[in-house]
């Protein structure tokens, strides 16, 4: 079916060189079964290496749910946001000028104020300051987590507060979090989109995996992450999942196609991933099949 | 007395009450003297070209230009905080023309503005499509 000239070697000497790997799972579209693909194989995978998965879809972290465990060992993160030093401040209005945002307000002969709300915490005022009247201050946007599945497989999950907007700086956060945790494989499960966040989930990636289903929808959305996939030059593959729901028909860069199982979807439901649930049948295989093309698992 | 009608064409008495005030194109500023009209002016809103922050530009643009009320069609989060900052009166007004809503206001007809979340789910301040999660 697939996996024609794929440089399997390639990834396995990668493997082998530096004693780790790093592989995203995106696909553009919502709901096609990134956590699903990302919790099964890394399920898979941590029967022969210590794996961590990382579950980037900050707004809505569900991999832990996938595997029935409660979140635990909880960090509280949190970003730079400006606080003002009126003392020292001059009025000159260079932070308001220099707002990308427009965060900074400032009335005429006024001092400035900030809209906490608006701000990126890209630091801008911070540096542009002449008399160092801007201060760092802080304030908190999240939680990160670290949580152990089993012996061999660690999950670290970013979760956005309710109500913040920006999952940029957390993805960030939870990156820098996972490096807390040593493993041979390192699977990022993305959010979906083609925002920031995701380009900042897979910055690190050395092999993404796209999964899609063919309706038009998922199509179109995988145009879009393919697109951001190559512009970051990375190597990536596609997933389709829910095979043989409708006419269409993906091939190019196919790597696996998960057919529409009830099976699966009970496992989804019953919170075990598919390979457990269904060891040695022929689910693993739909799994297993992509990680044998690419050669992290070799038969 | 100084009001800002934020207006939705190219500005002036006879134009119309904009629906939205971070992003309508032009502010129309008069003076009042004993119930006269006095002073037209028109101003281009910073915030219509805005990226981001449209809201903040635009009320900063209104305090800074001294004004005491603002008839808009409505009021965004954000503008809404900068306004209360800088004192202004906010008010309602239907789309009418802006004769009509500087006579409404001045018969003391026009409701206080209160602040709306627009745009679906993310309304705050996200605008041109910016921030915009999974959904």
């Amino acid at each position: 079916m697939v996996g024609e000239g794929v440089e399997w070697e390639w990834v396995w000497e990668e493997v082998m060189d530096h004693g780790s790997m790093i592989i995203g799972v995106t696909g553009g579209k919502g709901g096609t079964g990134k956590s699903t693909f990302a919790v099964n194989i890394s399920s898979l995978l941590s029967r022969k290496y210590r794996v961590k998965l990382i579950d980037a879809d900050v707004e809505c972290p569900n991999d832990h749910i996938l595997f029935s465990k409660e979140l635990k060992n909880e960090v509280r993160e949190r970003i730079f946001i400006p606080s003002f030093n009126y003392q020292k401040c001059i009025k000159c209005s260079l932070c308001q000028k220099n707002c990308s945002e427009n965060a900074i307000v400032m009335f005429k002969n006024g001092y400035p104020f900030l809209l906490p709300n608006l701000c990126s915490s890209c630091k801008t005022c911070y540096i542009v300051c002449p008399t160092k009247a801007i201060e760092s201050g802080s304030k908190f946007i999240g939680s990160t987590f670290i949580t152990e599945i089993n012996e061999n497989l660690t999950l670290v999950t970013g979760m956005l507060d309710p109500g913040q907007e920006r999952s940029y700086p957390m993805v960030l956060r939870t990156l820098d979090r996972a490096n807390e945790i040593k493993s041979e494989i390192t699977i990022i499960d993305t959010s979906a989109g083609t925002g920031n966040h995701v380009a900042a989930s897979l910055m690190d990636a050395e092999i993404v995996f796209a999964v899609t289903e063919e309706t038009p929808l998922g199509l179109h959305d995988l145009e879009m992450i393919e697109r951001l996939i190559e512009k970051m030059d990375k190597m990536y593959y596609v997933i389709v999942n829910r095979h043989g729901i409708s006419d269409i028909n993906i091939k190019e860069k196919v790597l696996g196609k998960i057919p529409y199982d009830e099976r699966i979807a009970e496992s989804y439901y019953r919170g075990i991933p598919a390979v457990e649930m269904f060891k040695n049948t022929d689910i693993e295989n739909y799994f297993l099949e992509p990680l044998m093309e690419v050669g992290i698992w070799q038969r | 007395m100084r009001i800002c009608i934020a207006t939705s064409g190219s500005g002036g008495i006879n134009d119309f009450v904009s629906t939205v005030f971070g992003r309508c194109p032009t502010f129309t500023i008069v003076d009042i003297e004993g119930n006269e009209i006095k002073n037209i002016r028109v101003i281009q809103n910073p915030g219509y070209v805005s990226g981001s922050g449209a809201g903040v530009l635009a009320a900063q643009e209104i305090v800074n230009e001294g004004c005491n009320v603002l008839i808009s069609g409505s009021v965004g989060p954000n503008s809404y905080q900068v306004l209360m900052a800088g004192h202004i009166d906010m008010r309602a007004s239907p789309p009418t023309s802006v004769k009509d809503a500087i006579n409404l206001f001045l018969e003391g007809k026009l409701p206080v503005a209160v602040p709306v979340h627009g745009g679906g789910r993310r309304g705050m301040g996200m605008g041109m499509g910016r921030g915009h999660g999974p959904w």
